[in-house]
């Protein structure tokens, strides 16, 4: 989760920052009566989902401090019970998870335990995928959770921007039939750029406005040039009107992209989901450091989030859902470690979130072939978030039925 | 009965436009002056040029900044002595060093294509990349890496078969599937199911117990630290029942069984053409590809001559209907714009900004391809990498965007921080130094161009760069912004074209649907 940048555009970006926190709020109020309402956005909520790639490691985020199997399984790696912040009587966070114990004692953050699927997938991309698609484990979907979410209940909507992702690629989780959403960056780089000897910004509509055969793959070109002409569009007024203009904030990494969906929301962007990835998780040797560091700027970047999101007034209309794609064998390997392993925790945060621990916590004792026995699908938990936070019936966008949790 | 799609095209149908849609499938389209030469050949010995490639020198610069890999005793001699800290530091070290070298591995393969006289034979390497998808993020080994791409090249219209096995015994793909640690107690079935479903016949020609027989046929496929070893303790001799057959197999004997099975070359045959020429090819057109693959044991210049003559590949459904690459945009950007040696590293990030991360690719599917290279953020990104190249004599700020452009992905799918910018954030401060960085010269390029009226200037900027043509309107808007008032047909006589206009309208034309064709 790092990345460089040079020293000057660091010092532009960091007077930015502080020039940010003068936004005022009316300035929010004004974005919102202007943004024109698409349908089934009435009520403006907002999920934000953040991917953490890699495979985290749940028994050191959500630690069973009073079980002697987890301490026998991780003699060195094991979070010591005198350093968990504790959620229960026998469940901990790890210390470096602070920002997150803020928002779980404010009652804005809850905990699910457990969380998997039948006949888990140990490979990345492939158990990625199955987040992302929300198939069975033996099944290959062409279309993302997302992306049917978009297809089935946005309908009305043409605008691409419904949906937002930070970084450079589309997440598997938009594809769908109608092909909504985009992602970028940066919203200031997410345009297009004249030449800086004569304003042609006009003649490059022009251009790619030239009808083309339907269906052919110019007609395909030029479609996705007018969605980036439009989205790019409204994305660079609503960060104009959150003040986010500067050439730093929307970088993949998860604290900066986090500033960036603040901005975009307290702009006036309607977006029902934007999508945030922080990577580095795969901790197979010497995790004890890195996975500190990780934890740290996950639980700090929510609560700042959050933070924001309540300064800008936006808060009651945001829930943020973390997942990765497994947790780690139980066991700690020979290198400092741990290997690909299946269930582990969610996180939901949001001032509508029912807080606290959900699902089961899967047994130590009773393990998989090494591995923990999931006690929650992801689909229910996807349920949930469908039908109790965007209001909309979970099965055809899951394409099964699921109980939907109660999470908020 | 032959299909008419694979009848020879005409020797009298050849011409500059099909000239050009070969260089650009069966190489990069890199002009210089291949289009020339190969207008005035036949279409026979056009095709010949590319296919029988070995015919052409070979460049000669094999890369010498590979780190080769450490045997285990190596390994532990060196550390014997060695601290918990030490060898942390050490194995950061090395890791960076990897790193380094995997970037300038990058560099060296498109230097590479760029430079070549075989362009058939790089192509083909990048489908084989794309193919038998390895990813260094989990080999984490340049040497690896780069004797897998050379296994590529090797075989590149090569054997099949022979590929494939040299594929499945090299250690890069042995760990990238984890077939290394595939033991009779354990059997690994990841690289078994990919053999399958992706890399021969596809889904739906074998079932899970094919791939579990198989995943214990293969037991024992092993790498040491630098190449194939067998380690017979690993390997299952049981009994085994694969795609119908019965006995005690080993991996070889699995391959064997595969390539008799018709979806092989099925398979191969559809994807080859769909690489080459274009989607959804006629199913007759497949089974004919295949066949000529089958009867010639799995060699694959007798097809790929057959691909490159026949007519269908000449029609209008392949000409300029197939949306260039990452690789192939930054490669032929760089050539359409004159450049004799373009910043190979900075192209290598602008190819991963726009979705093709060489010896990176997404996942064992590699890449998708076609219109999965288009995005709203990605076609953006297309568009305005020429801007900064035409507009910009690489100023400071310009490089600051290339470098930029470069950054993306720093967070691959799994989510590991997958390269490092440092190598282009040292190419800016070398410019700022005022060293040779390779600066773009518009002079000479538009100095180059003959034209006499506004009208003339535009087809001659549409005749070098696309593939298909502009409509009137569309040559309209660009006439405009030559920023020429009057008649566009009157000669421009001792008035020339400012250059910034000309800048500014090179731009456009290569910020349309139409440029991201070949």
């Amino acid at each position: 989760m790092s990345f460089s940048i040079t020293r000057r555009s660091f010092l532009k970006s960091a007077a930015l920052f502080s020039s940010m926190g003068l936004a005022p709020a009316f300035l929010t109020r004004t974005a919102e009566g202007q943004a024109p309402a698409i349908e089934g956005f009435n009520d403006g909520r907002v999920l934000v989902v953040l991917q953490l790639g890699g495979g985290n490691d749940g028994l050191n985020t959500v630690v069973p401090y009073t079980n002697d199997d987890y301490y026998r399984a991780r003699p060195q790696l094991g979070i010591k019970k005198d350093q968990a912040l504790r959620l229960t009587d026998d469940l901990g966070l790890n210390m470096n998870l602070e920002g997150f114990k803020s928002l779980y004692d404010d009652g804005k953050a809850a905990v699910i335990q457990g969380v998997g699927y039948p006949n888990p997938d140990r490979s990345h991309f492939r158990s990625m995928e199955i987040w992302h698609t929300a198939s069975d484990s033996d099944r290959y979907l062409g279309t993302g959770w997302i992306g049917r979410y978009f297809d089935n209940c946005c309908s009305g909507s043409a605008r691409p921007q419904v949906g937002v992702a930070l970084g450079s690629e589309r997440p598997q989780a938009f594809d769908g039939d109608k092909g909504l959403g985009v992602a970028f960056d940066n919203p200031e780089n997410f345009g297009w750029r004249p030449g800086k000897f004569t304003d042609t910004s006009e003649n490059f509509a022009q251009l790619n406005r030239h009808p083309a055969p339907a269906g052919s793959t110019l007609d395909f070109l030029r479609h996705t040039t007018s969605n980036a002409i439009m989205s790019s569009a409204e994305v660079k007024e609503a960060a104009d009107r959150a003040g986010l203009d500067n050439q730093a904030v929307g970088r993949k990494n998860g604290e900066a992209a986090f500033r960036t969906v603040a901005g975009l929301i307290r702009g006036g962007l309607q977006t029902r989901i934007y999508y945030v990835a922080a990577g580095g998780f795969d901790t197979h040797a010497n995790q004890l450091g890195t996975h500190d560091n990780l934890l740290k700027r996950v639980g700090d970047g929510l609560r700042s989030f959050q933070q924001q999101l309540e300064e800008d007034g936006t808060a009651d209309r945001v829930l943020t859902m973390v997942f990765s794609e497994f947790g780690r064998r139980v066991e700690q390997n020979a290198s400092g470690g741990t290997d690909h392993g299946t269930a582990a925790p969610m996180f939901l945060v949001g001032n509508a979130v029912k807080a606290g621990v959900h699902g089961a916590t899967p047994s130590l004792a009773d393990l998989d072939d090494g591995d923990l026995k999931h006690t929650v699908d992801f689909r229910n938990v996807y349920a949930g978030v469908l039908k109790h936070w965007l209001g909309v019936d979970p099965q055809p966008v899951l394409g099964q039925p699921f109980d939907a949790m109660q999470v908020v | 009965m032959a299909s008419p799609l694979l009848e020879p095209i005409r020797a009298s149908d050849w011409d500059r436009r099909k000239a050009r849609h070969l260089l650009n499938r069966a190489g990069f389209g890199l002009t210089h002056d291949r289009l020339d030469r190969i207008t005035a050949m036949s279409p026979a010995a056009a095709v010949d040029y590319f296919v029988d490639f070995e015919a052409q020198p070979e460049p000669g610069d094999a890369p010498d900044f590979l780190i080769p890999p450490l045997s285990r005793e190596e390994l532990r001699r060196r550390y014997a002595n060695a601290t918990e800290e030490e060898r942390r530091k050490a194995r950061n070290e090395y890791q960076q060093q990897e790193r380094v070298a995997i970037q300038r591995l990058k560099a060296w393969w498109l230097h590479r294509m760029f430079t070549t006289e075989r362009p058939l034979q790089e192509k083909l390497a990048l489908f084989w990349h794309g193919h038998f998808a390895t990813s260094a993020q989990k080999v984490k080994s340049s040497w690896h890496t780069h004797q897998l791409n050379d296994v590529f090249r090797r075989n590149a219209a090569g054997n099949f078969k022979r590929l494939t096995f040299a594929v499945g015994q090299s250690p890069s793909m042995l760990r990238y599937l984890d077939n290394v640690q595939s033991t009779k107690k354990h059997p690994n079935e990841n690289w078994a199911r990919e053999l399958m479903e992706l890399f021969t016949m596809g889904k739906g020609n074998y079932t899970e117990d094919d791939i579990k027989n198989s995943a214990r046929a293969f037991t024992g496929w092993s790498a040491d630290h630098e190449k194939f070893v067998y380690r017979e303790d690993y390997h299952d001799i049981g009994e085994k029942v694969f795609l119908g057959r019965r006995g005690d197999f080993d991996g070889w004997d699995i391959v064997d069984i595969i390539f008799e099975q018709p979806a092989t070359s099925q398979f191969m045959a559809k994807k080859l053409w769909t690489y080459f020429a274009y989607e959804n090819p006629e199913p007759e057109l497949v089974d004919e590809l295949a066949n000529t693959l089958r009867q010639n044991n799995f060699e694959l210049r007798p097809m790929l001559r057959q691909m490159f003559m026949a007519q269908a590949f000449y029609s209008d459904k392949a000409v300029a209907q197939q949306i260039k690459s990452p690789v192939q945009t930054v490669l032929q950007l760089a050539s359409d714009l004159d450049y004799d040696s373009p910043p190979f590293s900075a192209m290598a990030q602008a190819a991963q900004r726009l979705g093709q991360d060489i010896f990176f690719p997404p996942n064992v599917k590699g890449w998708d391809g076609g219109r999965a290279w288009i995005n709203a953020n990605t076609l953006l990104v297309r568009y305005n990498l020429p801007g900064f190249l035409v507009t910009a004599k690489l100023k400071k700020e310009d490089l600051e965007m290339m470098a930029y452009l470069g950054q993306a992905g720093l967070m691959s799918q799994n989510g590991e921080p997958s390269t490092a910018p440092q190598s282009m954030m040292s190419m800016t401060s070398e410019a700022d130094a005022g060293s040779a960085q390779p600066q773009w010269n518009a002079q000479t390029f538009f100095a180059s161009m003959k034209y006499a009226t506004p009208n003339d200037c535009v087809s001659q900027l549409e005749n070098r760069f696309l593939s298909t043509p502009l409509s009137a309107d569309q040559r309209a808007v660009l006439i405009r912004s030559l920023g020429v008032d009057g008649d566009p047909a009157a000669p421009l006589g001792d008035k020339p074209i400012p250059q910034r206009f000309l800048f500014a309208t090179l731009h456009l034309l290569l910020s349309t649907a139409e440029y991201q064709l070949c």
